[in-house]
Formats: C-alpha cells, structure tokens, sequence
C-alpha cells in the first residue's frame, strides 16, 4: 500500500502537477528574500541573473520540471520522513531531496567566483525554489502518507493541490505576490534573526513538525470541509512561506555577500 | 487622398483589433513613467490635469468610439513586406486582406508624433496625440501586431488545451505573460525596469522606425513558435510558455524604455532628441 502511495506520489510529482505553493507562494518567498539581501549579495545576486531579480526565477525549477535535461532534479523538490533523509518512507534509499541538494549547494557555492558563470546561475535559481519547496509542509513524504482530501460541496479537493495556490488565494486573492509579501513580512529584525539560525537540517526538523499539524487536521476517512481545513492551515501557510523568505535571504547572503 | 481617407473610415466601423490587455498596457507605460525625466514628467503630470500615464495607458481603446479616436482604429496592427520592409499607406490600405488594410499603426504613430514634435498644438491636442504615442507604440513591441504579408495564414494559428479551441494571437494578448506571471502593475516595473543605463542606450539608439524595422524578424519568428492545431497537455502547455514568456517580458520592458525615450524627447529639452526615421 505504502509503494502504490509512493509510486502515485512521484509519479504526480513526475508529471509536474505537484508546485509547492505554486508561482504565486515561491514568489513571494522570493519578493521577502530579496528584500533581506544586503545590498552587495544583491548585486552580486543579479550580476548572473542578467540583471533580473531572483523573484524571476522563483518558480523557474517548477516551470521547467518536465524538460529532459532536468530530469536530474525530479525528485529534489520533496524532503524526507526520517531524520538523516537516507532512507524513504518505506525504508528505501532515498533519492536527493530538497534538503541534501540545498546542502550541497551552499557548500559548492563557499567560494562562487572559482565557479563557471552557468553554474552558479542555476544554482541561484535552484536555491531560490528549493527553499520554498523545504517549507511547504505537503512536501514531505510521510510514512503515513495517504490520500488526502478535504470536502467542498459535493466534490473533494486534493489536500496538495490546496497547498499549491488554493491556500493563499482563498485568503488572499487579488494580492500579487509583492503585495502579499508585504503583509507577510512584518517581522522585527530580533525576529528575524532568530528565524534565520541554525541550518538547513534544523529547518527541516521544524517542517517536519508543521507537516505533522498540517496531516493531522485531515481525519483519516477525510471528512473535513474546505473551509474548515483552510482556517487551520493559513496560519501556517504564511509562516512558512514569511520564514522561507528569510532563510532563503541568509543562505543567498552567507554565499554572496563578500 | 479622399479614396484613402473613405478606405480608414470604413474599416473604422467593423474593426476588432487584437492588442496587448490592459494590464500588459499599465505595465508598459509603468515602465515608461519609471524612466521619465523629472522634467518630463513635470510636463507630461500638468497636461494629463495631476495623473500619470499609467492612469491613460490605453485610453484611446477605451474611448476608440468617440469621435476625438474614431480615426485611431486602425492605428492598431503595421503590414510587412516578405522583406521585413513596412507596406507604404496607400498600398496597404488598399489591400483585399482587411488584416493587411487595416494595418496602418506606422502612419498613426508618425502622425501623432510629427504633430507632437511641430509644437503647434493645443493642450488637447498634444494630449491626444501623446496618448496615441504611448499605446500604439505600446502595441508595436507586440509580436502579434506585425502582419506579414506573406505570412497570413499564421494569423489564424491555434492550439487545443484541455479540450479546448485557443487563439495563437489571442494567448500573445495576456497569456503570454499571466500564462507565467500574476504580475500587477508595480511587478512589471519591479521585474522589468532594471535594465542599465548602456542597455537603454542600447535599446533606445536609433529612430522610431528603426525600432520597428529592427523588431520585424523577432516578430516574424515568434509566429513559427505555434505549430497550429497543437493539442497541448499540461506538460507540454508549460514547456511551449518557457519559449514564449522569456520574449514577451523583454518586449514589454523594451516599449517601456522606448516610449520613455520618446516622450523626455518630446517633453525635456535636455534630453536626447529621438528621430521619427
């Protein structure tokens, strides 16, 4: 049962249904990002951007998820149950995840300049979305993973589906993104820093704990409406897209700020 | 003369020109504000009685059935030669094709700015004219408002998606951004109006007709982009917008510097004078 759950996941996965947050959410985790970049990470930032802003590219990996050159990166946009992510939920070797590639990626980066342009352009890009990707609590794959749905009227919702847009536009629609991320980003600079401690694992080792909320809202015969799911998960929603926002800004700023 | 004049004022009344949306049009000429001079700006915020340009970014669409705009209703589309040379007035309006006949933006943007840069008119008149500028300008940095001559079947291009029937022209309209980015207009000049100052020159160099001349073959080559009847899926709908949504920002960043240019050239004499051709 788990495997038929696993395949049904990463095939959804494979054929790019699944956007955690969907472009509206991984924009405004940019939008809150680069407002916490210091000026020279900034700079640096845009310089292999072509000038762009990383807001840009925000949703790039999603938007090219099916082209065969990325199929390297198919599975990076979802974490892992167990605590050192080598195994999946059934126990199996885990492919990379969002996670282990962010990891590697800070480490490639340390010093960025010894880097082919192209490199470090992509890497830019992947960071951007894969921090978003590690905060959205439908992004990990449980061991309890299951089907779940919320009601609406006479149909049923997929919950993931919700997590990719529905969420933030029931709450927030005719908000863009830049609008949105200033009614998010409201935090003190105390706060924030706060926010931005620790590591990658440790950010994770939280998702874990907002992903566990968010699954045990959803009654295991899945009869809970929309709304009522949806007044539970906003909250949680906007912080975890205010603090991937942040931490995305610490990582681009530990890496491109020299 | 007289016969041409009959010609517009006829397709005047069963036109339904295509354009770029109004939220496309506020982003462009949010651009354009963005890179005014404040002398400009000063100028151009007293004709328009305190409101910027934003505010009229497609007003004479708006107002196309009064009788001050009436004229500007076929100021919509411009018809190339096979040579990605502008068909001259008289021959297109002439045409059989009424995509070709009504395709008379060149002469409406020449029109209005040799009247703007005669400053013979009144305050009015400068307005109306400044306005057809900045939206028929607007609309010649969209693929879809080059008609090709030779290439008119590619006007009608579709695609299926969801078991749906979808217009080519009609996706370059909105979807061609908002198909990718659910931009409002302050977005468009946050993303888009970062371009540096050798860029602009860059994007500015040159005249009026030169800008339009030089985006012919772009524009020629964005109608091999659809093979039409296409049934797209997900998929393969999101890979196709990745080849799309790259060419539709820059054009609408580069009509943004370049009605920018134009009107501090109208209306700041200190800045660069940018010439009709």
């Amino acid at each position: 049962m788990k495997r038929t759950i696993l395949s049904l996941l990463l095939t959804v996965i494979a054929t790019g249904t699944l956007w955690a947050w969907g472009g509206q959410g991984h924009s405004t985790v940019a939008y809150i990002a680069e407002k916490h970049l210091t000026p020279r990470a900034k700079a640096n930032i845009e310089s292999y951007l072509n000038g762009r802003s990383i807001v840009y590219y925000a949703a790039w990996m999603d938007f090219n998820r099916t082209d065969p050159p990325m199929d390297v990166t198919r599975d990076w946009h979802v974490d892992y149950w167990t605590d050192d992510m080598r195994t999946d939920a059934n126990g199996n070797p885990a492919p990379p995840c969002s996670v282990s590639q962010i990891k590697r990626i800070v480490s490639e980066m340390g010093d960025f300049r010894t880097l082919s342009d192209s490199l470090v352009t992509i890497n830019i890009k992947y960071l951007t979305h894969l921090v978003g990707d590690m905060h959205c609590p439908v992004h990990i794959d449980f061991p309890t993973s299951r089907p779940m749905k919320v009601k609406e009227g006479k149909t049923t919702i997929k919950v993931h589906k919700m997590w990719d847009g529905r969420v933030l536009d029931s709450k927030h629609n005719g908000l863009s993104p830049q609008q949105m991320a200033i009614e998010l980003d409201r935090y003190s600079a105390t706060e924030i820093a706060a926010f931005q401690s620790g590591t990658p694992d440790d950010w994770h080792n939280e998702c874990l704990e907002y992903s566990k909320r968010a699954i045990d809202m959803i009654p295991a015969n899945n009869q809970v409406s929309y709304e009522t799911y949806f007044n539970k998960v906003i909250d949680i929603a906007e912080n975890r897209i205010t603090l991937a926002g942040y931490r995305l800004a610490a990582i681009l700023n530990s890496i491109f700020d020299k | 003369m007289k016969k041409f004049i009959i010609i517009i004022a006829a397709l005047c009344c069963s036109l339904s020109a295509s354009a770029w949306s109004r939220h496309i049009h506020s982003g462009i000429a949010a651009i354009a504000h963005d890179n005014l001079t404040d002398e400009a700006k000063k100028s151009i915020t007293e004709l328009l009685d305190g409101k910027s340009i934003v505010y009229y970014a497609q007003h004479i669409y708006d107002y196309a059935d009064n009788e001050a705009y009436k004229h500007t209703k076929v100021w919509r589309n411009i018809a190339f030669t096979d040579k990605n040379k502008i068909l001259k007035a008289k021959k297109a309006a002439k045409h059989e094709h009424k995509a070709i006949s009504s395709a008379l933006a060149y002469e409406g943007l020449v029109s209005s700015l040799t009247a703007l840069q005669s400053g013979k008119l009144t305050k009015e008149q400068t307005r109306d004219n400044m306005l057809c500028v900045i939206t028929i300008l607007s609309d010649l940095h969209c693929p879809t408002h080059y008609v090709f001559t030779d290439n008119l079947e590619k006007r009608k291009s579709y695609y299926h998606y969801n078991d749906k029937k979808y217009s080519y022209m009609g996706y370059w309209e909105s979807n061609s951004i908002r198909g990718t980015f659910n931009w409002k207009t302050n977005e468009f000049v946050h993303q888009l109006s970062r371009k540096t100052p050798e860029q602009i020159a860059q994007i500015t160099e040159g005249s009026v007709t030169d800008w339009i001349t030089g985006n012919a073959p772009l524009y020629r080559s964005v109608y091999d982009l659809l093979d039409t009847g296409t049934r797209f899926d997900g998929k393969s709908l999101r890979l196709w917008q990745n080849k799309i949504y790259p060419i539709s920002t820059e054009q609408v960043a580069v009509a943004g510097y370049r009605i920018a240019a134009v009107l501090n050239s109208l209306f700041d004499s200190n800045a660069p004078q940018v010439k009709i051709k």
